[in-house]
């Protein structure tokens, strides 16, 4: 597949135009057999293998994308692929730092019961990922695109432009309907609330 | 004053203030709806806050399982293809390396030569009976000549009467290329689009000639994103090539 032809900005502006572009963007990034080999090839220097490449590779798309929708003035000055490989770079050394934690802590008697701790954090952390993909799946699909454009620091106006509602106050609404079936939602689930409240 | 459940965020940022907020916590004391909804606001924005990721993640387990399956699909369709077709894959990889690095290095001219130095290092020459009851040796000498002359037509003509000989897959492969490269510069756009058809179907990993298909029948968006998988590849090539 290609290698990226378009520029930082484009690739920004498109994250940011709506959910059909955002994912034109990923599958060229997940297509960019460059970018991918560059980022495995630095992962496999640096103590690990294949798969952690890969999940790198896909890390760092989706921290492009949550930047780039979260952070409307963001900008990058760099190609894609440098700017990608540093993301990866960052997120692979924190990786290591964890992987470092998990594997001294054992030994050292002091700090077995933050070890314990920490893997009692990570099993929730994970199962809380797992709550959250469920409950996301019953959020009707246009709820999802007001409300991601809302937590992504979008004012109303923009929200009703991007979407195309008649007026700002057709979002707003919009908006606070969502809202209200997702309260009502965590209301009758109780379980679901203590399951995914903050670590 | 009526209380709204947009509030909710102001009231927990604390952004609430003056008559607003003595009205909204006046409601927050007898609407159990409302406090819940309250209670509720920091796991719904946990749960807000994840949207963007997990769409993100979906479109990327959705891209690369579509990967997979191509990848997967172009295996078995080579592993399950005629020994023919499965021979004929160095004389593709030769083709388009040569291709990539002459095409990348010197240009378009270039590129009508590079298809007849394709065919006169992998190519066999073909004998075919001439007129007159003898054969004809350089068939294949001829066929590059009127080629690298220009004489697009005489070529085409010339590598029509050894085509439909009982080839082997990997020799025909190269012969029907070069003809729909003549064709091409000939100004035959229709049959050099027939033509490139053709070999697509035969041989499917050809993106170059793939290119001139989807361009020669007028899927321009279609050729262009061919096009780039071909700078790719060719970039790539040149460097696998450099090393």
């Amino acid at each position: 597949m290609p290698e990226m032809t378009i520029d930082a900005q484009k690739l920004l502006d498109r994250i940011r135009a709506g959910e059909k572009e955002r994912s034109a963007v990923i599958t060229q990034l997940v297509n960019d057999r460059i970018l991918k080999e560059k980022i495995e090839s630095y992962i496999k220097k640096n103590q690990g293998d294949t798969n952690d490449g890969t999940t790198i590779f896909h890390d760092a798309i989706v921290t492009l994308v949550k930047t780039a929708f979260n952070k409307k003035d963001y900008v990058i000055s760099s190609h894609p692929h440098a700017y990608l490989l540093g993301v990866a770079k960052n997120l692979w050394m924190n990786e290591l730092r964890k992987r470092a934690k998990r594997e001294t802590s054992p030994i050292e008697y002091a700090d077995q019961e933050t070890s314990e701790e920490d893997g009692l954090a990570l099993t929730m952390k994970g199962d809380r990922s797992r709550i959250i993909s469920a409950v996301l799946g019953q959020i009707a699909r246009n709820c999802k695109e007001v409300l991601m454009l809302w937590a992504g620091g979008y004012q109303m106006r923009e929200i009703a432009e991007k979407l195309n509602y008649n007026s700002e106050g057709m979002a707003r609404k919009k908006k606070s309907n969502c809202m209200k079936e997702l309260y009502k939602y965590l209301d009758n689930n109780p379980h679901i609330v203590e399951r995914i409240r903050p670590i | 004053m009526t209380v709204h459940y947009d509030q909710i965020d102001d009231y927990v940022t604390g952004r609430l203030a003056g008559a607003e907020l003595i009205a909204f916590e006046k409601a927050l004391s007898t609407d159990a709806e409302l406090k819940s909804a309250v209670d509720n606001h920091p796991a719904a924005l946990l749960i807000i806050d994840s949207l963007i990721e997990e769409e993100a993640r979906k479109a990327i387990a959705t891209a690369a399982q579509q990967k997979n399956n191509i990848q997967k699909e172009n295996t078995s369709s080579l592993s399950h293809s005629p020994s023919a077709v499965r021979r004929i894959m160095p004389w593709v990889a030769a083709a388009s390396t040569i291709g990539a690095v002459i095409l990348w290095s010197l240009g378009l001219y270039q590129h009508q030569q590079m298809e007849s130095q394709i065919l006169a290092t992998y190519a066999p020459d073909i004998k075919i009976s001439t007129e007159k009851g003898g054969t004809q040796t350089s068939t294949k000498d001829s066929i590059i000549h009127f080629y690298q002359t220009h004489r697009h037509h005489a070529a085409v003509t010339r590598i029509d009467q050894i085509i439909d000989n009982d080839l082997k897959m990997e020799d025909r492969y190269l012969y029907e290329r070069l003809r729909m490269y003549a064709l091409f510069y000939d100004g035959n756009y229709e049959e050099a689009a027939k033509q490139a058809e053709q070999i697509t179907a035969m041989v499917p990993e050809d993106i170059e000639i793939k290119y001139y298909a989807l361009l020669l029948s007028g899927q321009k968006a279609k050729a262009q994103r061919v096009l780039r998988d071909i700078n790719a590849t060719r970039a790539a090539q040149i460097r696998h090539f450099l090393e």
